[in-house]
């Protein structure tokens, strides 16, 4: 139903724009909302995401992803733009130009499958929240805030080696929580 | 800063970067050097697929936190108000296996072509000699396509359509194609205005609202007994059945009659239901 329904939007019906707001903001505002530190932001990159759902629909793969999983990477790579052009002008009211940024990893064009069910998303989570916590604090770092490995390095004055060691043993569980 | 220089080639430290690639939290010094060696590497491949995988679920497993009641429509009027090409139903004429089944598809195309043949010369000089008729009627179209768009309770501003409907109106070989309702939607009435060269300008009222899944298409019937509907385009109606669009014609068509069905969301190559309006070009 949710295919039909970007189907919809690509032959441009508003109406079924509507329809996949209804089904999925709340999902993905929640996402927003854990990666932005304020409301205001966080609604702010709910528009993005609909205003690049509305010009891309036609562009989305059905085998490539469900479309609540496209919709959670696009939310990401719009929440990580504000973060990062917040934090690069503090100044300026961390207005960003989607298309003018350069492509993030989640949404670079490649032919991989990112297919995930809703089962293996709670065996993530669960993963997740299991790890030591040391290993998840970097985990929730670089996946919510998007800090990169140096700037985790030296917001937790651990050293950069560790960091990367760390997220490294951390991801194979994720990895692993995939696989049982 | 810390002195970390840019990674060596070992695979190993390459493995260090998988997963901050997959999080989007890799060092900018480092992407373009992972990347290459990705493109080498199919462990690193496997792992960074997995571990989108993994972030793609992480996002998914959020609570959801239900918005502020008014984000939803100031989201989504930005959003379908962004510049956007129309896009016409992709039609392919020169398919033959698209012929229509229905008989009533081929005497439309041969009754008009023969009032095509014979009315159009005449019908487009009369027409561009009654330039103050013509304004009145662009004037007329215009401001009813901006009252449905006001109507519409996602506004979709579109100046290149507008200026479209312009050229449309004002061109040389425009005809004027009046439409009358059948079958199930016997109250509805439309009008086409269709220049091959430059589109064709369409609006129509009581058409019945859409069930979730079905869209209207607007079809153009070339001239000719065999001549197969052409898909231009799809749409739905607003709250009081009103629509009104412009879009292109496909290359080198000329329109006998202009057509309108009910077809599954996203159209069909062919029509797939009974005609819901309809009219032929009329001298």
């Amino acid at each position: 139903m949710d295919r039909q329904t970007v189907r919809a939007i690509a032959g441009g019906s508003a109406e079924a724009l509507g329809r996949l707001y209804d089904r999925h903001a709340a999902a993905m505002f929640g996402l927003a909302c854990r990666m932005m530190t304020r409301r205001e932001d966080a609604e702010e990159v709910i528009q993005d995401v609909f205003a690049q759902v509305w010009r891309q629909a036609a562009r989305y793969e059905a085998g490539r992803a469900t479309v609540v999983g496209w919709l959670v990477m696009v939310t990401r790579a719009r929440a990580l733009d504000r973060l990062r052009a917040r934090r690069a002008r503090p100044d300026l009211d961390g207005a960003v130009d989607p298309d003018g940024a350069p492509p993030l990893a989640a949404t670079a064009p490649d032919p991989e499958q990112v297919v995930i069910s809703g089962l293996e998303a709670s065996k993530v989570r669960a993963a997740l929240v299991s790890l030591p916590e040391a290993q998840r604090a970097l985990v929730e770092l670089a996946y919510y805030e998007g800090l990169t490995h140096t700037e985790i390095a030296e917001t937790t004055g651990v050293p950069l080696g560790t960091v990367k060691t760390r997220l490294r043993t951390a991801t194979i569980a994720l990895r692993g929580a995939l696989t049982s | 800063m810390n002195g970390d220089r840019p990674v060596t080639t070992t695979h190993e430290q390459f493995q260090d970067l998988v997963a901050a690639y997959a999080f989007d939290a890799i060092d900018v010094h480092e992407r373009q050097p992972f990347e290459a060696h990705l493109a080498g590497c199919e462990s690193c491949r496997e792992a960074l697929a997995d571990l989108r995988r993994a972030s793609v679920g992480l996002g998914l497993s959020i609570d959801p936190v239900e918005p502020p009641a008014d984000l939803r429509a100031r989201t989504l009027a930005a959003a379908v108000s962004q510049p956007r090409a129309v896009v016409a139903v992709p039609a392919r004429p020169s398919t033959p296996t698209v012929a229509p089944a229905s008989s009533t598809w081929r005497r439309l195309g041969m009754a008009a072509s023969v009032a095509l043949v014979a009315g159009l010369g005449t019908y487009s000089v009369m027409l561009r000699g009654q330039v103050a008729t013509l304004s009145g009627l662009l004037e007329q179209a215009v401001n009813e396509s901006a009252a449905v768009r006001r109507e519409l309770a996602t506004a979709r501003l579109d100046s290149a359509r507008l200026v479209n409907t312009i050229s449309v109106l004002g061109s040389a070989d425009v005809v004027r194609v009046d439409l009358r309702g059948q079958a199930t939607a016997g109250a509805a009435v439309g009008r086409a205005y269709v220049s091959s060269n430059d589109g064709l300008v369409f609006s129509a009222q009581g058409l019945p609202q859409l069930q979730a899944g079905r869209t209207y298409q607007l079809w153009v019937v070339p001239p000719g007994s065999n001549a197969a509907p052409i898909g231009v385009g799809t749409f739905d109606v607003d709250a009081s059945g009103r629509t009104a669009l412009t879009v292109p014609m496909p290359g080198g068509v000329m329109a006998a009659a202009v057509a309108v069905t009910e077809e599954p969301s996203g159209g069909s190559p062919a029509p797939t239901s009974p005609i819901l309006l309809v009219g032929a070009v009329s001298s």
